[in-house]
């Protein structure tokens, strides 16, 4: 089976907490990096993720899924329509999901170098601190408070773009 | 279900603080907004640092007559739209863009000068690039962005709209140093009653908002504009009212 290459060929991912997700090989190929180790062979049939939990995981591949279903943009122009709009509501339903699951995602989609998912998730991102106060900001994104400016540098900041804050 | 990397909630740990500096940016990238990035130098020491690489930036001025409930119908001096480039906010927005040294493409929406249901403010605005520059001018010196490629102004009632890229970007530049933003520099000429001979109309309450530039007394680029030249009727009465403020009131504008 590890040698055969027909379409139908199962990857079998590995998430974090060891729950294990068979899928097309057609949908791992959304991600440039596992596109990459089948490319170099260097897959085996199960490709541990470490670092990306269940939750997470099932959460992309349900995304990687419907896009690999999908028709390519460059197939038809015509016909295209009603599936670029069937996917734009299927991403508008996917990025609800609260905060850190989007972080995780983002996270994630950076790892396995998923193009699509990554500028989704900057997108929602930006969208849900667009107009914010920097306190706003903190508490939407949970930023550490290790990597807080101090207050010196943040009352200076703060008058540099005082118009920013009336 | 065991979860791993999630932010806890004592904010010991964040993922966010740990994204990749090409992450945030693209997400900063994304705002667009400049007072939303401007704030966001203020959220974090990573923020700080990743918000000045953003490259394409929009702002919209903020009409600082348009909580003035004045009902007289007399025209007020905040209602100007020139008192728009003169107020320190402005100064001030320009300062903070300044500190977005990657800039490539900059757009500037001017506030509409005239309440919603009021429109006796005709406003044309316009920017001319001969030798110099004239009547509205609000850009930073392009020096301060080296990769500024492509400007944008438009102002939220559609009644100007200029984009610049290349080189009328660098001549632009040439002719603007950061000092000209203070405030006294700015010169202005109200006219109640214009009348434009070679066009015949008449304007009622025309404001010419001009930044001072270096021997701009001595060129007459403003006062021999061929009105012959423009197809369009409107524009060549916009140039027409230009040329006769800067005859008739030269002394009062420069003096």
């Amino acid at each position: 089976m590890s040698t055969s290459s027909s379409s139908s060929k199962k990857i079998v991912l590995k998430s974090a907490d060891n729950e294990t997700f068979e899928i097309d090989e057609i949908v791992a190929l959304e991600s440039q990096a596992i596109k990459n180790m089948i490319e170099d062979e260097c897959a085996d049939n199960v490709i541990p993720l470490g670092n990306i939990d269940s939750k997470t995981l099932s959460k992309i591949i349900e995304y990687c899924k419907k896009h690999a279903e999908s028709p390519k943009k460059d197939d038809n122009a015509d016909i295209d329509e009603k599936a670029v709009e069937d996917l734009k509501s299927f991403d508008a339903e996917f990025a609800k999901v609260d905060m850190p699951l989007i972080q995780d995602i983002l996270m994630a989609a950076n790892f396995l170098n998923i193009d699509n998912l990554i500028g989704l998730m900057c997108r929602t991102i930006a969208d849900r601190i667009k107009g914010k106060t920097p306190e706003e900001i903190r508490k939407i994104l949970n930023i550490n408070k290790n990597d807080l400016l101090s207050p010196e540098q943040e009352a200076k900041a703060r008058e540099e773009n005082s118009w920013a804050f009336d | 279900m065991k979860k791993i990397g999630k932010p806890d909630e004592s904010g010991d740990s964040s993922s966010f603080s740990c994204l990749p500096d090409d992450i945030l940016l693209e997400i900063l990238s994304r705002l667009i907004d400049l007072k939303t990035l401007c704030r966001c130098k203020l959220v974090s020491i990573h923020f700080n640092h990743i918000v000045q690489q953003v490259n394409a930036i929009s702002f919209t001025g903020v009409n600082h007559s348009s909580s003035d409930s004045n009902s007289s119908g007399a025209p007020s001096e905040r209602d100007r739209p020139d008192n728009f480039f003169k107020c320190e906010s402005f100064v001030s927005v320009m300062k903070s863009l300044q500190t977005f040294s990657g800039l490539k493409s900059l757009c500037i929406e001017i506030p509409s000068f005239h309440k919603a249901s009021d429109d006796r403010f005709l406003i044309k605005w316009k920017f001319e690039f001969r030798n110099r520059t004239d009547s509205f001018l609000f850009l930073s010196p392009n020096s301060c962005f080296p990769l500024l490629e492509n400007v944008t102004i438009t102002d939220t009632s559609k009644r100007g709209t200029v984009s610049l890229c290349g080189g009328k970007i660098v001549d632009l530049g040439k002719c603007l140093r950061l000092e000209q933003y203070s405030c006294n520099k700015l010169h202005r000429c109200y006219v109640p009653l214009l009348k434009l001979p070679v066009s015949g109309y008449m304007m009622k309450g025309v404001t010419l908002a001009l930044f001072e530039m270096n021997d701009l007394v001595d060129d007459d680029s403003f006062t021999n504009i061929n009105l012959n030249d423009f197809e369009d009727k409107e524009e060549a009465a916009y140039n027409e009212a230009m040329m006769e403020i800067f005859k008739k009131n030269r002394q009062r504008i420069f003096g």
